[in-house]
């Protein structure tokens, strides 16, 4: 493990959040749409996300018609959401950990214990 | 010859925690001698309980280069590969634990093809943050990446070339070789917050001179490195 640093002291804010609950561990492939640039998950097995990695794993990238493959996420939480992933200011406790996701802010995701949200707050 | 830039790749798991991320680079088959360098860096607030704990591209491991802990879990790392596997293959990125996290990768053509790290260093400060280190062999390029605890992508400033962003991390290198050896430096800059980064500096790969015998006479291939011939002749019966 890298030596810690000092780091400057930040004014934090308050975030409001909406919890979600967890479903389990699962695996995703995310694409972009060429068209409106959103991101959309595709879930997918343990097995077809392990062999990416393979040597010649490459030929397994996923594709999908009308999108372009930027990466895939193993060992994934999956949340009780439509496409089973947290939307902004969305957070899910698994076991003592605290999964915050926070895509337009400057912290991005951040994983914090517990009790660190209070009344689905946390401060950053 | 000389270190050429190559290609970019990104990948990261803002879109979801996990133990692991996958994204494909592709190494140009032509030139040759490549190597790749791997940034990953990690989100995570639980006193550095997220940690990498591998990174391999096509299935190859990497080395850990260098790497930084700046506090509140942000940890910031280089792995690199020598002579690593040219096309299109896939960079894994596998954590310790679930959690969030960003990876990008460069990749340079004309590298030493033994281990192209000729040094290392880290760094970090308010607001900017210069990365220096010293040179040992000639004509030796800069990589660096860096992220900021407050805006997140800090700014490629003096002496940085910025190759790509991905989530909170950026990743660039000098743009050229550094002749002779000695002190030089990149920076990144943010308006606030602790900016921190990780660079190496890679070496150029000189050809060495094969010589061969036939019929008691010796039969030299010399090839030129940065436009200079370099020979390494031996003798063979007292006869060069």
């Amino acid at each position: 493990m890298p030596p810690v640093i000092s780091e400057p002291t930040e004014e934090k804010v308050e975030v409001k959040l909406t919890r979600r609950n967890f479903v389990g561990i699962s695996n995703f492939h995310l694409f972009t749409n060429d068209t409106t640039g959103e991101t959309v998950p595709v879930e997918t097995t343990e097995q077809e996300y392990h062999r990416l990695g393979e040597k010649g794993g490459s030929r397994f990238n996923p594709v999908l018609d009308g999108h372009t493959w930027r990466y895939s996420v193993g060992g994934a939480i999956k949340v009780d959401t439509p496409n089973g992933l947290m939307g902004d200011k969305e957070y899910v406790i698994v076991d003592d950990r605290a999964y915050v996701s926070l895509k337009d802010m400057r912290t991005g995701g951040k994983v914090v214990p517990p009790d660190e949200i209070i009344d689905d707050t946390i401060k950053l | 010859m000389a270190i050429a830039f190559d290609a970019v790749g990104t990948g990261g798991s803002t879109a979801a925690p996990g133990t692991s991320i996958t994204y494909a680079h592709t190494v140009t088959a032509s030139p040759t001698q490549p190597g790749i360098i791997v940034s990953p860096y990690v989100g995570d607030n639980n006193g550095g309980a997220g940690s990498v704990s591998s990174v391999t591209y096509n299935g190859d491991a990497l080395g850990l280069t260098t790497s930084i802990n700046p506090g509140s879990g942000r940890l910031l790392y280089m792995y690199d590969r020598t002579a690593c596997d040219t096309g299109t293959n896939n960079v894994v990125i596998t954590f310790g634990n679930s959690l969030y996290g960003d990876g990008q990768s460069t990749s340079y053509t004309g590298v030493d093809q033994t281990d192209m790290i000729d040094n290392t260093t880290t760094n970090s400060a308010t607001s900017n943050v210069t990365l220096t280190l010293t040179t040992v062999a000639d004509n030796c390029w800069l990589v660096g990446s860096a992220s900021n605890s407050a805006v997140g992508l800090p700014t490629a400033g003096t002496g940085t070339t910025s190759r790509g962003t991905q989530g909170n991390l950026r990743i660039g290198d000098s743009n050229g070789a550094k002749t002779p050896p000695g002190s030089f430096s990149m920076q990144y800059t943010a308006a606030s917050g602790l900016t921190f980064g990780v660079m190496a500096s890679i070496k150029p790969f000189i050809p060495t001179t094969a010589v061969k015998t036939a019929e008691g006479l010796a039969i030299a291939s010399v090839k030129t490195g940065e436009g200079l011939a370099k020979a390494s002749i031996k003798t063979w019966q007292r006869l060069a």
